[in-house]
């Protein structure tokens, strides 16, 4: 009978804490939300930083094979995402779209061969596609190949763009989440204070009956990373619900995360959850824990 | 040494001066009765006693603690050594009484299991409730639950029982069986300071008297020398 009231008596405080849980995690979820966009829209523009064409071009007493070297030389280089030789013949293509019509007649004006000298083309790694970075990259590859490399050519204006663009987001997004985590803050805070306001006699007994503050500080502090951890995961499920509503009814809108991208997502909401599940119980504890017995009532 | 000894003390509950001039001595064995109207502070020196106010001025000592010296970190250690039982028992109210003690027992440093649930037996057999300890505590009589607190403050082997209007919730037959128990405690060498405005019973059950009144403390030498209309217009 006894175990039954127990259970009962669980059972009460179970929907007490599924409201705790289920508040936390639709906080979690709208943060969730601005990390996820944050972060596809980093993907958008990795993507575009890491398409940013940088063609070297070389002295002409080098041959082929000189420049081949070069080219697996910089695949080594950490900056450089990717890197490819292009003859003479491949650069007229592309000067000229691909027109044949157009290559041929050039072609016969220069004896068959390809006016174009040969030149190695690479695409930058994302970290540093900034103007500086690439500066100092440009000054990098022209002291380690003197002499040898003549011209390094790339859009400077794309380059800006693709990094000017990206920072008025990330203000707008680190706006967002900050508000977004007070927010989140003061609701999970108000929550917990409210459940464990009911308590308060609770806590108060067991001081009065010897246990020292850390003693009863453990088991609430246990079940508030529990709290934390529970709702990650339901605003992780969630948030990829959302996802794949956000994917299958606008179609233009292609969300493709990375694992590491999905691993930090869900890890922020872990450590997001947790931490303030924990800081809200731990002060709301120690307020209770000061409190003498009269001013509990 | 005696368990209590406050001399010249003074008790503050929100900047007021609720006691002043204190001066008591509590020896082994002793059971003592604090008396006194509603609000004139009987409960604020308990209170004074196990750490929830602090002694304000002069000087004093309740089992090794010098409370005059007593750091936040002391008073669980204080607690321990005293058993507190109050008006309204105070149980945890969701679980049941056998874990009501294993609580106690746990978080004042007992780490076996068995020693634990012997030890609560052992006391729930003292007052003689061993057989509610898988019940919850709203599922016994006031008079059950109070001997359940009764029960936990004997745990440790305190060697003092504060006891704060632990009859102010019972009928009189129940009153009577819980002070029984209580100065069967005492016998057992445990003191024990207890709180009342129920005059029938400290006439019934004799022992040392203190007045609390006009925020000062007095000893009577009987309970025949209190007239509780004394100091009434």
């Amino acid at each position: 009978m006894a175990k039954d009231i127990e259970k009962y008596n669980k059972r009460g405080l179970q929907t007490s804490y599924v409201s705790v849980i289920v508040g936390i995690s639709l906080v979690l979820f709208m943060l969730g939300m601005v990390i996820g966009t944050y972060l596809w829209f980093e993907n958008l523009q990795n993507a575009s930083k890491e398409n940013i064409e940088i063609d070297l071009f070389f002295d002409p007493s080098l041959n082929n094979s000189d420049i081949k070297f070069i080219e697996q030389d910089l695949k080594k280089f950490e900056q450089i995402k990717e890197a490819w030789f292009v003859s003479p013949d491949r650069a007229l293509e592309v000067f000229n779209d691909g027109n044949s019509e157009e290559i041929n007649a050039i072609k016969e004006i220069y004896e068959g061969e390809s006016p174009l000298p040969p030149s190695i083309t690479f695409h930058p790694k994302a970290s540093i596609a900034t103007p500086e970075a690439i500066k100092t990259l440009k000054a990098e590859l022209l002291a380690a190949y003197p002499n040898k490399i003549t011209e390094i050519n790339y859009n400077e204006q794309e380059l800006e763009n693709v990094n000017l663009g990206f920072l008025k987001a990330i203000y707008v997004f680190a706006i967002l989440a900050f508000l977004l985590i007070i927010v989140a803050f003061a609701i999970i805070n108000n929550t917990i204070r409210l459940s464990l306001y009911s308590k308060r006699f609770t806590i108060k007994t067991m001081q009065l009956v010897g246990a020292k503050p850390r003693f009863i500080r453990r088991p609430f502090l246990w079940h508030s990373i529990l709290q934390g951890v529970i709702s990650a995961i339901l605003g992780m499920a969630l948030l990829t619900g959302a996802f794949f509503v956000i994917e299958s009814y606008f179609f233009s809108i292609d969300i493709d995360y990375t694992i590491m991208n999905l691993g930090i997502l869900f890890g922020s909401l872990l450590a997001l959850g947790s931490i303030i599940s924990i800081l809200s119980t731990w002060f709301a504890l120690n307020k209770y824990l000061r409190k003498k017995l009269d001013d509990l009532y | 040494m005696s368990v209590i000894e406050i001399s010249s003390g003074k008790i503050y509950q929100r900047n007021s001066l609720v006691l002043d001039n204190i001066n008591f001595k509590l020896d082994k064995n002793e059971f003592v009765y604090v008396i006194g109207k509603t609000g004139s502070g009987k409960s604020s020196f308990l209170k004074m006693l196990y750490g929830e106010l602090s002694l304000a001025d002069g000087a004093g000592h309740v089992s090794e603690f010098d409370l005059r010296k007593l750091k936040k970190k002391q008073i669980p250690l204080l607690r321990r050594d005293i058993g507190i039982v109050f008006q309204d028992f105070q149980l945890l109210m969701d679980r049941s009484v056998k874990k009501n003690l294993l609580f106690v027992l746990k978080s004042t440093g007992w780490r076996k299991k068995k020693e634990m649930e012997k030890r609560a037996l052992e006391v729930l057999g003292m007052v003689g409730v061993e057989n509610k300890a898988d019940r919850m505590p709203h599922e016994l009589s006031g008079g059950e639950q109070q001997r359940v607190a009764v029960a936990r403050a004997l745990l440790n082997r305190p060697s003092l029982i504060l006891a704060d209007e632990p009859t102010g919730n019972l009928d009189p037959e129940t009153s009577e069986e819980i002070m029984k128990l209580l100065t069967a405690i005492a016998q057992e060498g445990t003191s024990v300071l207890m709180a009342t405005h129920d005059m029938a019973l400290v006439d019934k059950f004799g022992g040392r008297v203190l007045r609390v009144e006009n925020g000062g403390i007095k000893e009577i030498s009987s309970i025949n020398n209190f007239n509780p209309f004394e100091a009434m217009p």
